[in-house]
């Protein structure tokens, strides 16, 4: 029922939500609308473009589709009305079940179909021939869409273009992608209405201006915040000092999900989920179903795990974020967050999946896997609560994503370049794309854009005689449609159990594989037969342990936000109630040496004795993630080699930056100088092998290289590229080409941090503070164990033991 | 690096090439040259610098060593017609190559490919040593290319994948030598039924070969 609260802005919203069906059928069930979904529906009839950001579990869905249901009774039936883009495939079946049961219960006059990657030839044809009047899509098959012949008429009858998961897509490649196809709808259907569905945005301008050309737009907010009960596990156990597995608590995870019918527990990699998978089964007295679920298991085994789920088979899931998304299974009741949770945001994801249901509050436990993860798990609850969530990096539209979009529209149909590089300019990402780049992605479209005419005679784009560009051969049509989409992927190998297909793996794992070796995968330990052409042929292995530990995958970087809270946290920690042994290693640490302060840089150097080997350590408290670490510890290590210290290696965590050497450095401050500090780095970078796997990702996106079809072991026939190899003639003999220099440009912002780190060595340029040390501080300890954890081999664990006791021993701590 | 092979003499080069001491030859395999410009009609356009390249450093090797003679081990040209395709100043490069004593043999990439002064054969033999494309079971003391062997090894923490030879008392495999050739990794099954025996690892380094200990 519509409560009286609402108050109409004119009697036509009102009159159309009381004489609708959906009306009844609300009452029935006993619901009410929220206040914003009517809200939107205001919005949307003063021909507004919404967004509408709210929490899980509100009913965003329907909010979004609501103004198509009240519509439908003037809708023919084989035309298409509202175009629905999810980024996930599973999302996408998640929506059409969620609608088909109003569609069938009220009888609307609707029909609804989803196109991903998955669905059958049959369904795509009779998609094109009949198409629904909502089409539940991704941004990959809606590109695809849109390079047909037919797609002006297709797509000519659009009302609504509804983007899900808003927050999950911008700014990102796919986002690219989707921002050009959403400006060639704004020409083929100029009148429709945009509603983006989003978690909470921090930057909701330019979240609109992303999406959204109108002049008149909206931001519609549910009012009601969802509510949070986050709490860090209770054991008696102390949190180890390294160490990524939880296995400490595992009694303790255990005893929470009996107290609870349904519950998730997230990890970071898939290497965790396997593990903590492994290890729940041992202790599973009472029998409870648990099962694992991630990225890299078969589709059909990740179905029914996701089926029983929604059947309520299940009592628990340990998943990665494969299942973070708004998937909508209202019943879940406790969330268990096991490592880091890495990202606010992120976070409040995962976290509402509990108590889908928005007046409940979502219910959570954090469970950290070692102690600077105590910090960030108790910093993160902190900001979980005040709401402190991270802005989204906008990031310039990609020209590989730009290439491939303008053989897309050749494919459907023949175009102006003048009025093309005016459309690709309303998109967002694009705005501010001149003219000599737009040209010189079109001559790599073309032929390659070489200095070497060499392809002037084949183009795969050619002129006709009205001056428009159009696809020179149709056989290239086809293969455009193979390789759509931005999203490349490493290459992975197909795992079979007799003939049962078990998922994918990567294949530099296969590689150093060898018969007899096993490893965990799909939460069992399987023993490694042989390869052949489909994958690798594995058998049950009787062995409880894996002899290989597992493979590393999916590590997510720390959000700079969170490291702020985690600063702030460390120099206050007082004012929480800590962990005895937590508070006794700060405490120490602050009498030894210091807390990192939050201003400025904390730099401890000090020397150690390995096995009659004098090591001397530098540790950087910088707090700036694991990929700006890395960045500065390659920068700080090619110093000190020009300064004759003779540097041995380097490590670096989220937190801090370690170097060691075999001389001392005296003059610290010299090496975070920020002055010239990325000179030369510029040719170092051009040989790294991030920036030829980022390359390949370019060549493939921009259509210069093949898809490779993932899961089979590669025959000789099937090597038919390799981009280090192309990436190596290139640079030696067309430094300038276009490929290149995005490849690198995109390379310095995104993997490399180098903005940020610049940023950030200016910001403690006189505040770099220098403890000269006698022996290893206690807050270094778990970074100078973090490099023997890297290597996982099982004969190494005994190391670590020992050397943890050293160390604990040397800082007074034992 | 230098290796015994048959009681002869043979010095692996770090650019993929092998120089025979006892007869003062040089060997290469696969070159294919102009793959760059072979997909063409499949619409990828590849940077077409990748024959000046190979030849470039064909032309290094002689220079270095003065063989008497150079034997081919196949797949010169990526396809039949990749010789028309070659540049001006490619095809006067090539052809000064062809002032040496040539031995041709034939690839399955470019099999039919006709050059005068050039004779191809299907494998060829001197002294006791057969020279192939592809190898044959029953061939003792065979040289032969057509893989591409590569192998990965973890290199101070980081995986590395280089192309390689492989040698065991009966056969070597020669690693390709074309600027644009990937590779086929040895853990393929393929390479088990070529050695019967556990052969050896010899890695491209960028200066020097690199011996390579694998557990099979």
């Amino acid at each position: 029922m519509i409560q009286e609260k609402h108050k109409y802005k004119n009697n036509i919203i009102k009159d159309k939500i009381q004489s609708h069906k959906i009306n009844k059928w609300f009452k029935k069930k006993g619901w009410s609308f929220y206040d914003y979904q009517i809200k939107a529906l205001q919005a949307i009839n003063q021909n507004k473009d919404i967004l509408i950001t709210s929490p899980t579990g509100s009913g965003k869905t329907l909010a979004g589709l609501l103004p198509t249901i009240l519509e439908s009774e003037k809708f023919k039936k084989t035309n298409l009305y509202t175009i629905f883009i999810s980024p996930l495939k599973s999302l996408s079946y998640d929506i059409e079940r969620n609608l088909l049961i109003p569609i069938n219960e009220c009888d609307l006059n609707l029909t609804i179909s989803v196109r991903t990657g998955d669905t059958t030839a049959y369904t795509k044809t009779k998609q094109i021939e009949k198409p629904p009047n909502i089409l539940v899509t991704t941004p990959e098959s809606f590109a695809l869409l849109m390079s047909y012949k037919n797609a002006e008429e297709y797509f000519s009858n659009t009302k609504y273009l509804i983007i899900d998961e808003l927050h999950n897509i911008i700014h990102s490649k796919r986002g690219d992608l989707l921002a050009l196809n959403i400006a060639r709808l704004n020409e083929i259907a100029p009148n429709h209405n945009k509603i983006a569905l989003s978690a909470t945005l921090k930057d909701i301008k330019t979240g609109l201006a992303y999406f959204s050309n109108k002049k008149k737009s909206e931001v519609i907010k549910s009012l009601k915040n969802k509510k949070f009960s986050v709490s860090i596990i209770k054991t008696t156990k102390n949190i180890p000092w390294s160490g990524y597995m939880a296995t400490y608590a595992i009694k303790n995870i255990y005893n929470n999900i009996l107290k609870h019918k349904y519950s998730i527990i997230f990890v970071n990699t898939r290497a965790q989920a396997e593990v903590l998978f492994q290890s729940l089964w041992k202790i599973n007295k009472d029998k409870l179903n648990i099962a694992v679920h991630h990225g890299s298991l078969e589709k059909k085994l990740r179905i029914k795990i996701e089926e029983k789920m929604f059947k309520g088979l299940l009592n628990c899931i340990v998943a990665t974020s494969s299942l973070e998304l708004g998937i909508d299974w209202g019943n879940i009741s406790l969330i268990i967050q096991v490592g880091a949770p890495k990202g606010i945001s992120r976070m409040i994801q995962r976290i509402g999946r509990s108590n889908h249901k928005i007046n409940l509050p979502s219910k959570a436990i954090l469970v950290p896997t070692n102690k600077f993860e105590y910090l960030e798990c108790e910093a993160a609850k902190k900001a979980i609560y005040e709401n402190d969530i991270e802005e989204i990096k906008i990031k310039k539209g990609s020209l590989d994503v730009l290439a491939q979009h303008i053989f897309g529209v050749a494919c459907s149909k023949p175009f102006n370049k003048d009025l093309l590089f005016k459309n690709i300019k309303t998109s967002f990402p694009y705005k501010n794309l001149d003219i000599i780049t737009f040209n010189k992605v079109l001559e790599f479209v073309k032929n390659g854009g070489y200095s070497l005419k060499h392809y002037k005679e084949f183009n795969k784009i050619k002129k006709n005689i009205k001056g428009n560009y159009e696809v020179s051969d149709k056989r290239l049509i086809h293969k455009y449609r193979m390789n759509i989409g931005t999203i490349v992927e490493s290459d992975l190998i197909n795992v079979y159990l007799k003939n049962k297909k078990l998922g994918k793996i990567e294949e530099y794992f296969v590689q150093n594989l060898v018969r007899g070796d096993t490893f965990l995968f799909a939460g069992e330990v399987l023993e490694y037969l042989e390869n052949n052409v489909k994958g690798i042929s594995v058998k049950k292995s009787k062995n409880k342990y894996p002899k290989i530990p597992s493979y590393v995958g999916g590590r997510l970087p720390l959000s700079t936000k969170l490291s702020r809270h985690v600063i702030e946290l460390i120099n206050n920690y007082k004012n929480f109630n800590m962990p005895t042994r937590i508070e006794e290693w700060l405490q120490k640490q602050e009498e030894y040496s210091m807390l990192p302060p939050s201003e400025g840089l904390l730099i401890e150097t000090f020397t150690r004795n390995n096995f009659g080997f004098r090591k001397n350590y530098l540790v950087a408290y910088t707090f700036q993630g694991r990929s700006a670490n890395q960045t500065l510890g390659l920068v700080v290590l090619n110093k000190m080699l020009k300064l004759h210290l003779k540097p041995i290696a380097f490590t670096a965590t989220d937190y801090a930056l370690v170097v060691w050497s075999e001389i001392k450095c005296n003059d610290v401050e010299k090496l975070f100088d920020n002055r010239n500090f990325f000179q030369g780095f510029n040719q170092w970078l051009e040989n790294t092998s991030l920036i030829r796997k980022h390359f390949k990702d370019v060549a493939v996106i921009s259509g210069l290289i093949d898809k490779n079809y993932p899961g089979y072991i590669k025959t000789h026939k099937q090597i038919k590229f390799n981009s280090d190899l192309i990436y190596e003639v290139l640079k030696k003999y067309e430094r300038n080409h276009i490929l290149l220099k995005s490849t690198k440009l995109e390379a310095i912002d995104d993997l490399l941090d180098y903005n940020k780190i610049k940023n950030y060595l200016l910001a403690i340029k006189n505040n770099i503070i220098h403890k000269n040390l006698k022996r290893v501080s206690p807050m270094s300890i778990p970074l100078l164990l973090e490099f023997n954890i890297e290597k996982v081999k099982e004969d190494n664990l005994i190391d670590i033991i020992e050397e943890e006791n050293n160390l604990l021993l040397e800082a007074n701590l034992h | 690096m230098l290796v015994q092979f048959g009681n002869n003499q043979f010095l692996l080069n770090p650019d993929g090439s092998i120089y025979w001491l006892e007869e003062k030859s040089l060997i290469v395999g696969d070159l294919h040259l102009e793959k760059s410009t072979s997909y063409i009609d499949q619409g990828n356009f590849l940077p077409p610098y990748d024959t000046i390249d190979t030849l470039k450093r064909l032309l290094n090797i002689t220079k270095e060593l003065l063989p008497n003679r150079i034997i081919f081990l196949g797949d010169v040209f990526h396809d039949n017609s990749a010789f028309d395709r070659l540049k001006t100043k490619e095809k006067k490069l090539f052809k000064d190559i062809l002032k040496k004593n040539v031995i041709w043999v034939k690839g399955n990439h470019d099999n039919s490919f006709k050059y005068v002064n050039i004779k191809t054969y299907t494998s060829y033999k001197l002294k006791n040593f057969i020279f192939s494309h592809i190898s044959n079971k029953k061939n003792k003391l065979e040289i032969s290319a057509h893989y591409h062997p590569k192998v990965t090894f973890k290199f101070r923490g980081t995986k590395v994948s280089k192309p390689c030879f492989l040698i065991d008392k009966e056969k070597i495999i020669l690693p390709a030598y074309g600027a644009y050739t990937g590779g086929l990794n040895i853990s393929s099954d393929i390479y088990k039924n070529i050695f019967l025996n556990n052969y050896q690892i010899y890695a491209l380094g960028n200066t020097k070969v690199l011996k390579i200990e694998k557990k099979f």
